[in-house]
């Protein structure tokens, strides 16, 4: 303990260190303060692959090609212009803008797009597929010209190029051989990365070089919370302006009420689906697949859990997509009875089944999700269903043939073609790594054409086929696509959705 | 003193043993649990080459713990053809040539005899085959054709390809076997653990240095923990001596049902209505996160109070504090149930002790009699439950952290559990081990100072 005569000098140091502390730095801008309950992982484009940390990306580093804030056109980033595609489709010859500097101060050029393409390649990282599926290599022609040459013709490839693992960085400050971490390195873009917290803030300031408009807010604020509720009661509290993903589909509700918030709906290409392992008795026979699409009930559930958050969905393309069609039948619960009844199945000798969901991964709604699947099956009264639940660690390992036999996934887009939601259950090899293990020459035959095709027109028809040929042999069955919803203060505006699903803050203002 | 030193030194030296234990059984349950930390990761339908390339890399192909199937393999003629799979009929899909060290993932045995899964080094340059070259271009555009030969009747490519494995199956008998039976993922966890290595995460974001990550959260924990304890300490100690000297008044009831209820309580509930009146409706605090926006304190030790005050920074001061108020009375309010109980249990004890009758009889105030004197004498079993309801409180701390997004380690090891992230888990046990023996051990320290009888 201190003798009483030290109290008065610790008591002064303690005095004096404020005083001196007092010299305080200069006032920054106010920033606009943005709430998710998203994390970033890795902040290198190399190695991330989820939305949020994309999202980022997406407000400071552009690409060569951008979306058009709020649509899915994409126009000229950092090229100068869209690019010059030579006749067989494999080349595709880009110009830069010119004077343009990283944050750092590092020209780019296309030694840089060169090393940014290479070093995603090299370093393997999760997204990598994104690039080496497509690419054969990049050609340096002068400083500001290059070429991207691909290993096959692809009709959607400028969708590709827009995601993070395609974006030009700065090789004096990203490392050459491994991911970095926490670099707040980014890349050029609207902001750049000025403070970085893991899971607790990023800042972001508004980049003087940048060659577009500049930002509508000077200063923005990413805020990490641990749950929903802990960040709704922040922005009732006034200490947000913004609530982003997610809240629960109830708060949305509540919030509509309050009159100091506004909420602001937006497309999304995010969708929920049914799996089914066509090789495991009794789903591999056709007949059993088609009866469930016709008793699953996809107003109940939009309705029931989703709030009106979700609307229900009737084709595995999202709705707002290119070329979807409402392939899968409305509910018929006569139709289901009858098809069951052809399967060989009663009131007497019922279809006994399993169905899997995950606790967690697909938020607090995914219990409520399964139990409404449930009734609407058993509802045909020649079903009975058991609930199966797993961890999604434990959950992704059991995709695997018999452990698994009917389960429920999400999906994001990868890029926004049709072909990424058709791919990657429909193809042969794509549906064996999904655990589905759907197999067709015939539909095989139809993306593999889609895909190559440059012809816009003959892509919707392909891909109108292959929906029809997907809904007829079901091996998924889709239910509803989530919508996207913002929570703002009253005073906040130029919130812009699009199905690209990336927030542009850049637009933000208040 | 030298049999402190003694008892000190024994106290340590349990530890190890009581770690070893631990550790061993996480290390078990983690494993027996279903998940795997590698597929929690990446995305539904990525190739299973590469998700056998990760764990490959990770070491988590190799045996849990004794390894019997031998560490590395090398061509006991001049070439060996790896193939798909663990059959001379699968497909043969490159060529070990002599002299060439290769890794073993895995062992089985068939019809035809032993099989072995062998893996290159990183970056490979030799004889592939052509149907092994398409599923090479598809994940990685880095290959390079150097020419195309035939052996032994079949087309062969010699590629170059940087930073990649490639793998295959071929017959033990081809091969020169070397066995490291520790070579396993038990004993290369331990071996690390003992140069103080806690390893790398698996999951979400491969490649943290788990080490790093429990410094960086560790400061947020302790600084709650600690205001949490002396709010504990302070309503526990006062209002169980306070109901002591007025037993069977209303107040001593009143105190004795407040521990029992207050400990009832589930404590993200009383979180979250402390939220809700003090954040929201009454809009004094705020309602999550260490410090306001930019008014993090420069780093020094990690705890904002005190790194403010170090950087005589007092607008920091002033927001940390003000962010510790609702976590850190959340978690003292829950535990301080159980002090209150305590304290009154021992002060009633005491307070029929002749001394206090002494004490009285000498004229002393009653203030003075109760919490100078015997409050004093009943504070030793109070001292052991601070010890014990360290772990408690840590405990209490995961909840909390969630409720008011405290970026600490309860927060962290919840969100590492989910992913089955094994190193982070194990590496957070240590660490909360070696914690709790810590503070039990300073305990017994202090004790011998506030009980001279106490000798050890």
């Amino acid at each position: 303990m201190f003798k009483r005569g030290w109290l008065p000098l610790v008591g002064f140091l303690v005095v004096l260190t404020f005083v001196l502390g007092a010299c305080a730095p200069p006032p920054l801008a106010e920033p606009l303060i943005i709430g998710t309950t998203d994390k970033v992982t890795v902040l290198d484009p190399a190695q991330s692959y989820d939305f949020h940390t994309w999202e980022i990306f997406y407000n400071v580093m552009d690409n060569l090609l951008v979306y058009d804030p709020g649509t899915t056109e994409l126009k000229p980033g950092l090229a100068e212009a869209l690019p010059e595609v030579s006749a067989d489709g494999l080349e595709y010859t880009f110009k830069l803008r010119e004077g343009l500097k990283f944050p750092d101060g590092t020209p780019v050029n296309s030694e840089a797009v060169k090393w940014s393409i290479d070093r995603s390649v090299r370093l393997e990282g999760d997204p990598n597929w994104l690039v080496t599926s497509f690419l054969d290599h990049v050609e340096v022609i002068d400083d500001l010209t290059f070429k991207i040459v691909l290993l096959e013709p692809v009709g959607f490839i400028p969708y590709v190029m827009v995601n993070p693992p395609w974006a030009p960085i700065s090789p004096n400050c990203y490392s050459a051989d491994k991911f970095d971490e926490d670099s707040t390195c980014g890349g050029h873009g609207p902001y750049k990365i000025v403070r970085w917290e893991r899971d607790v803030e990023l800042e972001l300031e508004a980049n003087p070089d940048y060659y577009g408009d500049p930002p509508k807010w000077p200063s923005i604020i990413v805020k990490y919370f641990a749950d929903a509720t802990t960040m709704r009661l922040a922005l009732e509290n006034g200490e947000i302006d913004v609530a982003w993903k997610t809240l629960l589909p109830t708060d949305y509700i509540d919030l509509a009420a309050n009159p100091d918030l506004k909420i602001i709906e937006g497309p999304g290409a995010y969708i929920r689906y049914i799996c089914i392992n066509v090789t495991s008795p009794p789903f591999d026979n056709k007949l059993v697949r088609q009866a469930i699409a016709y008793a699953i009930d996809r107003d109940d559930i939009s309705e029931t859990v989703f709030l009106g958050t979700h609307a229900p969905l009737y084709s595995m393309v999202p709705m707002g997509m290119m070329s979807h069609i409402d392939a899968y039948p409305e509910r018929d619960l006569e139709k289901a009875r009858e098809l069951l009844t052809e399967a060989g199945y009663s009131e007497d000798n019922p279809l006994v089944m399993d169905l899997w969901w995950t606790p967690t991964h697909y938020g607090d709604t995914e219990a409520d999700v399964a139990t409404l699947l449930k009734g609407h099956l058993e509802e045909t009264g020649m079903i009975q269903v058991s609930l199966q639940s797993a961890e999604w660690a434990t959950y992704i390992d059991n995709l695997g043939p018999g452990i698994m036999p009917v389960f429920l996934l999400g999906w994001y887009p990868d890029y926004l073609d049709p072909d990424n939601y058709q791919w990657t259950w429909a193809e042969s090899d794509a549906a064996d790594d999904i655990g589905i293990f759907y197999s067709s020459a015939e539909m095989d035959d139809l993306l593999h054409r889609a895909r190559v095709s440059t012809d816009m027109e003959e892509r919707v028809s392909l891909y109108e086929a292959s929906q029809r040929l997907y809904a007829e042999d079901m091996p998924t069955i889709p239910f509803t696509q989530g919508s996207l919803y913002v929570v703002t203060q009253k005073n906040v505006t130029g919130v812009t959705l699009a199905p690209y699903m990336l927030f542009p803050y850049f637009l933000l203002s208040k | 003193m030298t049999s402190l030193r003694a008892y000190i030194i024994t106290r340590i030296s349990l530890t190890i043993p009581m770690i070893l234990v631990l550790v061993t059984l996480v290390f078990v349950i983690l494993r027996i649990m279903p998940g795997d930390p590698v597929r929690a990761t990446i995305r539904p339908g990525s190739a299973p080459e590469y998700i056998q390339e990760i764990r490959h890399n990770l070491g988590l192909d190799k045996p849990l713990f004794l390894n019997f199937r031998g560490s590395w393999a090398e061509a006991l003629s001049s070439s060996v053809v790896l193939r798909d799979g663990p059959s001379s009929d699968e497909a043969p899909a490159l060529i070990l040539e002599e002299g060439k060290k290769l890794s073993i993932t895995d062992r089985v045995t068939t019809l035809e005899g032993d099989w072995v899964r062998l893996a290159s080094g990183r970056g490979f340059e030799g004889l592939i085959s052509p149907q092994r070259l398409d599923w090479l271009r598809r994940v990685t555009a880095g290959v390079k054709v150097l020419e195309e030969t035939t052996i032994d009747d079949q087309r062969w490519v010699r590629v170059e390809i940087p930073g990649r494995e490639i793998e295959g199956w071929a017959p033990v008998a081809e091969l020169k076997i070397r066995t490291n039976i520790f070579d396993a993922q038990y004993f290369n966890y331990l071996f690390s653990l003992l140069r103080l290595d806690l390893g790398t995460s698996i999951a979400p974001v491969r490649g943290r240095s788990v080490m790093g990550d429990l410094k960086a959260k560790f400061p947020a924990t302790l600084e709650l923990s600690i205001f949490s304890m002396i709010i504990t300490v302070l309503i526990g100690v006062f209002s169980g001596a306070y109901a002591a000297q007025r037993r069977r008044s209303v107040a001593d009831y009143g105190f004795r049902i407040y521990s029992i209820v207050i400990y009832a309580l589930p404590v993200f509930w009383l979180g979250l209505m402390l939220q809700l009146i003090f954040g929201v409706r009454l809009g004094w605090l705020p309602v999550y996160g260490r410090t306001g926006t930019r008014l993090a304190p420069e780093t020094i030790s990690g705890l904002f109070v005190l790194d403010s005050i170090l950087t005589g920074n007092l607008a920091s001061l002033i927001s940390a504090i003000k962010h510790l108020i609702l976590p850190s009375l959340t978690l003292g309010l829950y535990l301080s149930g159980i002090f209150t109980r305590l304290t009154r249990g021992n002060m009633l004890d005491v307070l029929q002790q002749d001394f206090i009758t002494a004490a009285r009889a000498r004229g002393l105030p009653e203030r003075v009699v109760v919490y100078k004197h015997a409050l004093k004498n009943a504070f030793i079993p109070i001292l052991t439950m601070i010890g014990l309801q360290f772990a408690l409180l840590l405990a209490g701390a995961v909840l909390t952290e969630t409720t008011f997004s405290w970026p600490g380690m309860g927060r962290f090891l919840v969100d590492r559990i989910a992913y089955r992230d094994f190193p982070s888990i194990q590496g957070g046990v240590v660490f909360f081990a070696l914690l709790v023996t810590a503070v039990s051990l300073i305990v017994d320290i202090i004790y011998a100072q506030v009980d001279p009888r106490i000798r050890y």
